[in-house]
């Protein structure tokens, strides 16, 4: 290369590539110093606020667990006694969740209809609809459900109005996108033959998206069963706020108890919406056949 | 000319500030030696802002009188405080009775008690009582039936341990109400009562001194101290007997000389600061008192009965 003289634009070039080479190399080094900084910083911050230390607490990480598992072995037999103690606990929480998911995904499904560009043609509607699941979204359950129990008292009804709202911006968001991506030959059959635009929704659209739909519903039961108990630590009621009296007072044994019995449900549920899905649509759709 | 003129001032308010102390100096004791900072635990509840603005004096005077800065730490419940100190992330904190015993069951070694407070009365004790809206119509525990009972906290002593323990001496169990629930604190407990969330909830007072004060210390005195609270608008239903007051309390991490030096630097500010001493204590109280675990045996005992290890 340095043997032979390259052409004058070539040099330039060269020149040129090995200038942008070393800014870029420039800037890769000063955004990842300043990305060490920030975090170096920010530990420190969080370090100098923390009554504890990251570094004097690391050994600590395990403690708590063990110590959880250590009771519940301590506890013997009687760990199962605790388990059937909040099984009532479970099913007050587990009501909350189910209620709020039946009706934010009734809520859900009316405005991902008008969320929807294939079936409603005015742009502006759609927008509007849009926009209202963004805002319904936009505030996690706890701090709706916070606000709510300040000004409603402390009760279930609170909770339940909090997830009803996130439900349906949530779950309309996801129906509206199902609902877009379905087949438009049923609708434009059905508009063809003069259906009104509800036998258009009942007929082309729903029996294609259905299974979709139950499926996003019974994924957002499970995380709404998550929602309401971490609702009960805030004055909800339910196995939430058990959970919450026995960490307060450290009963390893019965801490598992409500754990297992908040695990089990979740799988539970998410054995039931496989089976559910499965009967819906034949087992011939989405899930692949177990041979 | 200037220097001599600041040093002159700065000598002047430290001789002015001396005497207002009565000419008794502030007990010192070099923690830099040992500990970068010194890390004060209060216990939760009370809503967080207050908890430090009340709390900051004896923080500052905490950091003039080790040479190390003194730091306050607030929790949401009385858990966190408690948790905290037996991770050994706490150098001092001000315990209830039962909240000290629950430290102690689960790790006996490390906290110490070292002092409690003696109210103007002379009793090292206090009283849980039940307090209800005065037009709820409410008279007494009786009149409770089928109402919603609000206690403050699972580990408060005068919230929790000690109203459940005799009530249930009494007979009355929990389906005596029509519901039970814990409010998350002394504060939000009788906030609770205010707003008709629950018909009364238990808190602590010292049961001596004027009741339109809320007695002379304890969270009714801390609540009307605040603004927060007309005394006129409540109704006590119930009182426990005599409860042993909480201990301040320091990590075994700590130089043993520490007892004995916060002991007499929380004498000091109660002796040159009423304002701060009130804030300490959550009212008036006569003096300090030095305790030992020894003070708290029967409430150990009480909570292993109640609550279990």
């Amino acid at each position: 290369m340095n043997n032979k003289e390259l052409p004058n634009h070539l040099k330039y070039l060269e020149v040129n590539l090995n200038k942008m080479a070393r800014t870029r190399m420039l800037y890769s080094i000063v955004s990842i110093a300043a990305i060490i900084l920030i975090l170096a910083t920010g530990t420190y911050v969080a370090e100098e606020s923390n009554a504890g230390s990251f570094v004097r607490g690391i050994d600590n990480f395990f403690d708590y667990p063990i110590a959880l598992f250590t009771k519940t072995f301590d506890a013997g037999f009687s760990w199962f006694g605790y388990v059937l103690d909040y099984v009532p606990d479970l099913l007050y929480t587990f009501n909350m969740a189910l209620f709020s998911t039946i009706i934010g995904a009734i809520l859900a499904l009316i405005l991902s209809v008008f969320a929807s560009g294939n079936l409603i043609k005015n742009k502006t509607i759609v927008w509007t609809a849009r926009r209202i699941m963004d805002i319904c979204r936009a505030f996690p359950e706890l701090v709706l459900a916070i606000t709510l129990l300040y000004l409603l008292g402390r009760s279930p009804i609170p909770a339940v109005i909090a997830i009803i709202i996130h439900t349906a911006g949530a779950l309309g968001k996801l129906f509206s996108e199902a609902i877009e991506n379905a087949d438009n030959k049923q609708i434009e059959g059905l508009e063809s033959v003069g259906s009104s635009w509800l036998s258009r929704i009942r007929f082309g659209v729903l029996p294609q998206v259905m299974p979709i739909l139950l499926s996003y519903g019974l994924l957002r039961a499970e995380i709404n069963v998550r929602a309401s108990t971490i609702l009960g630590f805030v004055g909800a009621g339910g196995i939430g706020e058990q959970l919450n009296t026995l960490i307060q007072w450290n009963f390893g044994a019965k801490i598992t108890a409500v754990m297992f019995l908040l695990i089990l449900t979740i799988t539970l549920l998410d054995y039931f919406s496989t089976f559910t899905r499965q009967k819906l649509i034949g087992g011939s759709f989405i899930i692949p056949k177990d041979k | 000319m200037i220097k001599k003129f600041i040093f002159t001032v700065l000598l002047g308010l430290f001789i002015s500030s001396n005497s207002f102390a009565g000419g008794h100096e502030m007990p010192k004791f070099d923690l830099s030696k040992f500990r970068p900072d010194f890390r004060i635990g209060i216990l939760g509840g009370e809503n967080a802002s207050d908890q430090i603005r009340l709390q900051q004096c004896f923080a500052d005077y905490a950091t003039e009188s080790l040479n190390v800065p003194a730091k306050i730490f607030t929790f949401k419940d009385y858990a966190g405080t408690m948790q905290s100190i037996i991770g050994r992330n706490l150098d001092m904190a001000g315990f209830g009775a039962s909240s000290y015993a629950g430290v102690y069951i689960e790790d006996p070694t490390a906290i110490v008690p070292i002092s409690t407070w003696m109210n103007p009365a002379g009793a090292t004790g206090y009283y849980s009582v039940l307090v209800a809206r005065k037009d709820s119509g409410l008279k007494s525990l009786e009149d409770m039936a089928g109402k919603k009972l609000g206690y403050a906290d699972p580990n408060s002593t005068s919230g929790f341990l000690i109203p459940s323990t005799e009530l249930a001496s009494m007979g009355i169990n929990e389906d005596f109400f029509e519901s039970v629930n814990f409010m998350g604190g002394h504060e939000p407990g009788v906030l609770g009562v205010l707003n008709g969330d629950v018909d009364a909830s238990f808190t602590w007072v010292s049961g001596v001194g004027k009741w339109e004060e809320g007695y002379s210390n304890g969270n009714l005195r801390r609540m009307v101290d605040k603004g927060i609270l007309n005394m006129d608008d409540l109704v006590q239903l119930w009182s426990s007997s005599l409860i042993p007051e909480g201990p301040q309390s320091l990590s075994t991490d700590l130089p043993i000389a520490m007892i004995e030096h916060m002991r007499n630097l929380l004498e000091w500010i109660h002796a040159n600061d009423k304002e701060c001493s009130k804030n300490i204590a959550y009212g008036e109280i006569k003096q300090y008192v030095d305790v030992d675990h020894s003070f708290y045996e029967g409430i150990v005992a009480a909570r292993l009965a109640k609550i279990g290890g």
